[in-house]
């Protein structure tokens, strides 16, 4: 399983990978074809296909001279992962933490929030 | 010992001490009940430890300084036996036990408080890759319901696929929201509305910022103080965000209907094994004080720390002779 939270994508990275999800299989060259607006050298993308690669997140197969690569993952598993990387830790209490979170993620007791209920519709037919 | 280490340690001493007295009065001091007013006064007596040390330490030095300034050679001559805050003449000696303690609590204060800074640094760097997950479905959605309700957030919004009900503003130089599908799936557009205008309300306040000061802030406090005083001021905060809220989207009751159908969402996700959950749920005073309409509080008295320093500041020579005479005690 690749390591996502430790690393995560650059801007050239997730660009490749873009690509190599909407049309794998691909060698470099069409790797590098699809991202000829970025005037990249060739070894670049070459490189940037090999780092994905050892991260875990490109798996390749030899045909004839040129590697071919794929995805792992897919997108929406890859997406997954990478937000379970980066909130897994986060502390269950907001107060405490570096982010403001609407509620706290802590259970409330199913009678307070059947009282809170009762209380909300008094308030609306109070108002009626 | 060096005179300049000395007066640091010294000049620590009191911060420390005037500090942690403080301290006391921002953890137990009464709250006013509106929420508003209720934040402002948390903000105050969070930060008054940390002023309060500085002021002291200010007014301590200040004889010391006018004195240096003017170019007069020792400003305490008829001081007694005890120590000179002086920089010119102070006093050097064998280090005393308190000289030890204090540079291990300077020092451990000013890792403490640089280790939490460097986590809300990297902190905000976490969450950019966020963007990489971003769900333009739902976020369509979202929109679609901002848009609809007329509520605006002052910046970046990413929708990312999780199941747990994840709805935060992360980042203090440019704070973003944070919402998780699940919450877009599962709540109904007014509902929505609310948590964002809530959302929206922090970063308007700069609660982002503010949150950040007072978290480190409250390293300085005494020990168990700080965290009690900062979760004072976040308390506050949620509900005059509720508040702010309400105004957006006219109506307590949907605030507070919003808050209970979250609170469902997130009692569903703490039931799945694995995830953890603890303390008691802060819904019951949110609901109940959002349901509240509380009049602006006049309450002059609110100042009196701040009033009591000031003129304390008058009384420098004073407090001078008198931090003079209590390190010297401290020496021995």
């Amino acid at each position: 399983m690749p390591d996502i939270s430790r690393r995560p994508l650059g801007d050239l990275e997730r660009a490749i990978m873009d690509i190599v999800w909407s049309s794998a299989p691909l060698t470099v060259h069409a790797v590098a074809e699809a991202l000829a607006e970025r005037s990249l050298a060739y070894n670049t993308v070459m490189t940037t296909l090999d780092r994905l690669f050892k991260k875990g997140l490109l798996e390749r197969e030899k045909t004839g001279q040129a590697f071919l690569y794929r995805p792992r993952l897919d997108r929406a598993t890859y997406e997954r992962l990478l937000v379970a990387a980066v909130l897994e830790d986060l502390p269950t209490a907001s107060r405490d933490a570096v982010v403001s979170g609407f509620l706290d993620f802590v259970a409330a007791d199913e009678d307070t929030l059947a009282s809170l209920e009762r209380l909300i519709e008094e308030r609306k037919r109070g108002r009626a | 010992m060096n005179a300049s280490i000395g007066l640091a340690l010294d000049a620590t001493t009191i911060f420390v001490g005037t500090a942690w007295g403080l301290s006391f009065v921002g953890a137990l001091a009464p709250l006013p009940a509106a929420p508003a007013a209720r934040t402002r006064e948390a903000l105050r007596l969070a930060l008054l430890p940390v002023a309060g040390g500085m002021l002291v330490v200010a007014a301590a030095f200040w004889p010391s300084l006018v004195t240096w300034f003017n170019g007069v050679a020792d400003h305490c001559v008829a001081g007694g036996a005890h120590p000179h805050l002086c920089w010119l003449h102070a006093t050097e000696g064998p280090a005393a036990w308190h000289d030890g303690l204090m540079a291990l609590l300077a020092a451990t204060l000013l890792l403490a408080v640089g280790w939490r800074a460097l986590t809300w640094a990297r902190a905000g760097g976490r969450f950019t890759c966020l963007a990489h997950a971003h769900d333009e479905r739902r976020a369509a959605v979202l929109a679609e319901a901002l848009r609809a309700g007329d509520v605006v957030f002052p910046g970046p919004v990413w929708v990312v696929p999780a199941d747990r009900p994840w709805c935060f503003v992360a980042g203090v130089r440019r704070p973003t929201l944070v919402v998780a599908s699940s919450v877009v799936d599962a709540l109904a557009p007014a509902d929505l509305l609310v948590a964002v205008a809530h959302e929206a309300a922090h970063v308007r306040r700069g609660d982002t910022r503010w949150r950040l000061v007072v978290d480190l802030a409250g390293f300085l406090h005494a020990p168990g103080l700080g965290r009690r005083a900062a979760r004072r001021w976040a308390d506050a905060a949620e509900s005059a965000c509720d508040e702010a809220a309400a105004a957006t989207v006219g109506s307590r009751l949907a605030v507070a209907e919003a808050l209970v159908r979250f609170q469902r969402l997130v009692n569903g996700a703490v039931a799945q094994p694995g995830i953890p959950f603890g303390g008691d749920a802060p819904i019951e005073a949110r609901v109940k004080a959002v349901l509240d309409v509380h009049a602006a509080a006049f309450a002059p008295l609110r100042a009196w720390p701040w009033v009591a320093l000031a003129l304390l500041f008058f009384q420098a020579d004073g407090i001078h002779e008198v931090v003079e005479a209590v390190l010297g005690a401290l020496h021995g």
